[in-house]
C-alpha cells in the first residue's frame, strides 16, 4: 500500500497466486495499444493469461488447467 | 395503529404490497406472524418448546422463515408492522432461542480444520485452499449448459432473496472493525453498493434483471418460494454479521462468499445467454466476474488477513465463517440440483 494523501497516486499490489490490484489508474493501455478505461475504484489485472476478459482478472488463475484446444 | 391480526391458519393475500409478511407455514413462523401483528400487551411469541422440536433447523422451513422475519424487522421490516417490534424484549429472547439452535447446527456443519491456524499468514492461506477446493461450481455449470429456462427462473427465484439484499448485512460489520480491515471492507461495499451511483447498486442490478424476465421485485414473493435451505444460507450471513462476538466468522464468511463468485458467475452468465434471456441477466452475472475477483483478493489478504494479523485470536473464527458460507451453499444448492435433476417438478415458476 502507498501514501495516497493527495489521492492521486497510482499503487499496485500483488496477490500471491492471482492477479495485480491497481488502484488510483484510470485506464490500461495492452500491448496491442488498446485503451481500456478504468470504471471501479479497484481493479484486478490478470497475470496468468487464461483470463476470458483481459485485461482483467476473470478468477481464471483458480479453475483447473484444461489440455490445449479445449 | 392497530391492525386486526390474522387467524392461526389466515393465509395474505398473494398480491401482498412490497414488504408484505410472508405466509407462514409452522407454529414457529406463525407465532412470528401473530406477534407482529397483534395488538400490544396481547403478543405470544415463538415457545422454547417450538424451537426444541425442530430436528435440522438447516431443513426446517418453519424455522428459516420465523428467523428471517426476526432478521427482516432489523432491515425494512413490513408494512402494517409497528416498527417498535424491532427492539421489543419478547421478540428479541424469541430470536436468540433460535440463533443458538441456529448457530450450534452450523458449527457442527461447517467441521472446520483441526489446524486452527496462528498467523494472518496461515488464514489467508487456508481461505485460499477452502475456496479454491470449492471452486467446482455443479449448479452453476447446470444452469451453462443443461438447465431450462424454467429452471433458471427457479434459480433466481431462489437467490432473489439474497441479491435483493445483496452488501447489505455487511454494513453492520463494517461498524465493528477498525483501521486496516475496515477501510478493506469498505473499498469492497463502496463497489458494491453502486461506487456513488444508485444504478450501479448490485442489489438493484438484480433486480432489473428480474424485471427484464417480467418477474416481480418484491420480496416477499421470493422468501414466500424459498426453499428452507435457501433461507439458511441468508439467515447465516445475517446472523454472523449481526453479532459483534461474531465479525471474525462474518470476515471469513464474506470472504469465502467472493472467493467463490467469479467462476460460477461467468458459467450462469453463459446460461442466459444459452437460454436467449434479456441481457440484464447476463450483465448482473458478468458484473461480478470481474468485481468479484478484486473482491476476493481484497477480502482475503486485506480484510480477512489484517483483521488476524491485528487480532490473531480471530483466526479460528474467520476459517469457522468461511466454513460455514461455504457449507451452507453446498446444502442450498444440492437440494436445488436434486429436484432438477430427479425430474421432480421445478420450484413454482413465479412470472408469467
Amino acid at each position: 500500500m502507498s501514501d495516497d494523501s493527495a489521492g492521486t497516486r497510482v499503487s499496485v499490489t500483488p496477490c500471491k497466486g492471482g492477479p495485480l490490484l491497481l488502484r488510483g489508474a484510470t485506464e490500461i493501455e495492452d500491448e496491442d495499444g488498446q485503451v481500456h478505461p478504468v470504471v471501479r475504484p479497484v481493479v484486478a489485472l490478470c497475470r496468468c493469461y487464461r483470463t476470458e476478459s483481459p485485461p482483467w482478472c476473470d478468477s481464471s488463475h483458480k479453475t483447473p488447467r484444461r489440455s490445449a484446444g479445449s | 395503529m392497530t391492525i386486526s391480526p390474522p387467524g392461526p391458519h389466515a393465509v395474505p393475500t398473494p398480491d401482498a404490497t412490497a414488504h408484505g409478511l410472508p405466509r407462514p407455514c409452522g407454529p414457529i413462523s406463525e407465532a412470528v406472524v401473530r406477534a407482529l401483528t397483534a395488538p400490544p400487551g396481547r403478543r405470544r411469541v415463538p415457545q422454547p418448546s417450538d424451537v426444541r422440536a425442530v430436528g435440522d433447523p438447516l431443513t426446517d422451513r418453519d424455522f428459516q422463515l420465523g428467523l428471517w422475519m426476526l432478521y427482516e424487522m432489523h432491515f425494512r421490516g413490513f408494512d402494517d408492522v409497528d416498527p417498535f417490534l424491532e427492539w421489543d424484549p419478547l421478540l428479541l429472547a424469541a430470536r436468540r432461542s433460535l440463533e443458538m439452535v441456529f448457530e450450534r447446527a452450523l458449527r457442527e456443519l461447517a467441521e472446520p480444520d483441526d489446524d486452527l491456524p496462528t498467523s494472518a499468514d496461515e488464514v489467508t492461506t487456508a481461505l485460499l485452499r477452502v475456496t479454491t477446493d470449492a471452486t467446482e461450481p455443479a449448479l452453476a455449470a447446470y444452469l451453462a449448459r443443461e438447465a431450462t429456462e424454467d429452471q433458471f427462473r427457479a434459480y433466481l427465484a431462489q437467490r432473489a432473496v439474497f441479491h435483493l439484499r445483496e452488501a447489505d448485512v455487511e454494513c453492520l460489520l463494517l461498524a465493528r472493525l477498525s483501521g486496516a480491515p475496515k477501510a478493506a471492507l469498505a473499498e469492497i461495499q463502496y463497489d458494491e453498493l453502486g461506487a456513488g451511483r444508485a444504478d450501479r447498486l448490485h442489489a438493484d442490478l438484480f433486480a432489473r434483471a428480474l424485471e427484464s424476465l417480467d418477474m416481480p421485485t418484491d420480496i416477499t414473493t421470493y422468501v414466500d418460494g424459498a426453499d428452507a435451505t435457501t433461507l439458511a444460507t441468508v439467515n447465516a450471513g445475517t446472523m454472523l454479521n449481526l453479532h459483534r462476538r461474531l465479525r471474525g466468522a462474518a470476515a471469513g464468511h464474506f470472504a469465502a462468499f467472493e472467493a467463490t463468485s467469479s467462476v460460477p458467475c461467468k458459467l450462469i452468465a453463459a446460461g442466459a445467454d444459452r437460454l436467449g434471456l434479456p441481457p440484464e441477466v447476463a450483465t448482473y452475472y458478468t458484473e461480478h466476474v470481474e468485481a468479484d475477483s478484486v473482491h476476493e483478493q481484497v477480502a482475503i489478504n486485506a480484510l480477512c488477513g489484517e483483521l488476524v494479523a491485528a487480532d490473531p485470536t480471530l483466526g479460528p473464527d474467520v476459517l469457522l465463517g468461511a466454513s460455514i458460507c461455504l457449507a451452507v451453499h453446498t446444502v442450498a444448492s444440492d437440494v436445488m440440483l436434486a429436484a432438477w435433476r430427479e425430474g421432480s417438478a421445478p420450484e413454482e415458476e413465479i412470472a408469467s
